[in-house]
């Protein structure tokens, strides 16, 4: 295992080591991402994405509800490849929750990375929300994903990868507070262009205040590029 | 049919299905791996079976522009000539076995670890040694070669940087094996210099290529590396 391996191992635990702190809510949260090629610099990517409770710590046994929608996401961002491994993306995202709609613009860059068993992605992005009645929101994210192939050394269509993610989100609302995401997900690739992923996107909210919680999504995404 | 079309010759095989009408090229090729990988593993009918089944699967891959794959092997599987190569020079760590192949050609490759340098060492199906990957630093490699090189990529681009750099040796069974065990040149070893960079050319867009240098640093060939689709890593 090298440096880099461990490191990444470590960003995992450290945000793992924070489990079962204070509320807990879960949930599923299925995506669908669809990205269309404009020319070699540039495509189109939008997702829709949604989210819908099935438990809340806050609720009693009775009170909690099977399934509870929280929200939907529509989001469209162009992409413009700087190169083989890096890419900027400035883009839009629409959310509608609690029966009221709230604008977001994005912006990210990323950087790829490939070696010798597994692909390594870091992606910078920063986005501002705007929303009726609620202070402007601004978030600077960090997120690293591996992705590794488990048949092999890189991943053929009709197999099985792994796919590990940790990211880290600074939320400016009036107040600051940290976010840390960490998302394993088992993935399969039907084609280059078809990919399904299955997995947990675990959050811990507010981190750096006693007010934290807990949440444990159930995602499923599907990738798909024409 | 699949069995007793293995008896074939590789070569008579490979005409036989080249010549199939109205058969696309790429399923000609498809094909052909197949039955030629069937050989390998000494016409055993139920791997065989196994194989083709799992080349049916992959099939759709040709689509795509990614032109090699790989998938691990257990040294079972491996010819004996193949296990014999390896054995004899006696390397530090476990050898991982893979098949690969292209549209053109199939191969059998050992990987591993020696003396903290990745070997990567291939065979064509039938166990014969084709030819032997050291992964380099670039200060290893000699002055006039890197100078040469240095030259020719600064006159191709306006701006490039080296990612990875193998030694490649060819040669035959017994000059292979002394190579390896001496560390010193040997007669009758191809000395190569296999270099992989992203360099940015005109369009000022920078790409990631492939290139082959031979010993004195002279260019031989270069092909451009095509990423896999990375929209996962992105969003």
């Amino acid at each position: 295992m090298n440096s880099k391996h461990l490191f990444f191992s470590a960003l995992f635990l450290i945000s793992l080591s924070a489990f079962a702190q204070g509320g807990f809510n879960a949930g599923v949260l299925p995506s669908l991402n669809i990205n269309k090629k404009i020319n070699p610099r540039w495509k189109l990517n939008t997702t829709a994405a949604s989210r819908f409770y099935f438990y809340q710590s806050d609720f009693d046994a009775e009170e909690n509800p099977h399934f509870l929608y929280e929200l939907a996401d529509f989001s469209l961002l162009v992409n413009n490849r700087l190169s083989d491994d890096q890419s900027l993306s400035l883009g839009y995202l629409i959310r509608y929750q609690n029966s009221a709609f709230a604008h977001r613009i994005i912006q990210q860059y990323t950087l790829l990375s490939n070696y010798f068993a597994f692909r390594l992605s870091h992606r910078f992005s920063s986005d501002q929300t705007f929303q009726k009645e609620e202070a402007f929101q601004l978030r600077l994210r960090y997120r690293i994903t591996s992705e590794f192939a488990l048949m092999g050394q890189s991943v053929n269509e009709k197999e099985f990868y792994l796919k590990v993610g940790n990211e880290y989100l600074g939320i400016y609302q009036e107040t600051l507070a940290l976010e840390i995401r960490a998302t394993p997900f088992l993935g399969y690739l039907f084609t280059d262009n078809n990919k399904i992923e299955l997995g947990v996107d675990y959050r811990l909210r507010e981190v750096i205040s006693p007010s934290r919680s807990t949440r444990l999504w159930c995602s499923l995404n599907w990738y798909l590029s024409f | 049919m699949v069995y007793l079309l293995s008896f074939l010759p590789e070569k008579r095989l490979h005409h036989l299905i080249v010549s199939i009408p109205l058969f696309p090229n790429i399923l000609k090729s498809f094909l052909s791996a197949s039955l030629c990988f069937g050989k390998f593993v000494h016409l055993k009918m139920r791997t065989l079976f196994f194989y083709i089944v799992l080349s049916a699967l992959f099939f759709p891959a040709y689509g795509q522009e990614k032109q090699e794959k790989e998938m691990r092997i257990s040294p079972e599987d491996v010819p004996e000539k193949a296990l014999e190569f390896i054995d004899s020079l006696h390397l530090d760590n476990k050898i991982k076995w893979y098949f690969e192949e292209d549209l053109n050609s199939v191969s059998i490759e050992a990987k591993t670890k020696h003396k903290k340098k990745r070997y990567s060492i291939e065979f064509d199906t039938l166990g014969n040694i084709q030819d032997v990957e050291i992964q380099l630093s670039w200060e290893e490699l000699p002055e006039t070669t890197q100078n040469t090189i240095c030259a020719y990529l600064s006159a191709v681009f306006s701006d490039f940087r080296i990612k990875k750099i193998q030694l490649h040796y060819e040669g035959s069974v017994q000059a292979l094996i002394d190579q390896l065990k001496s560390n010193k040149p040997v007669d009758g070893v191809i000395i190569k210099y296999e270099i992989v960079l992203k360099g940015k050319e005109e369009d000022r867009f920078w790409k990631w290529y492939e290139y082959t240098f031979l010993e004195n640093g002279k260019h031989e060939k270069r092909s451009l590396i095509i990423f896999r689709n990375t929209d996962n890593l992105e969003y």
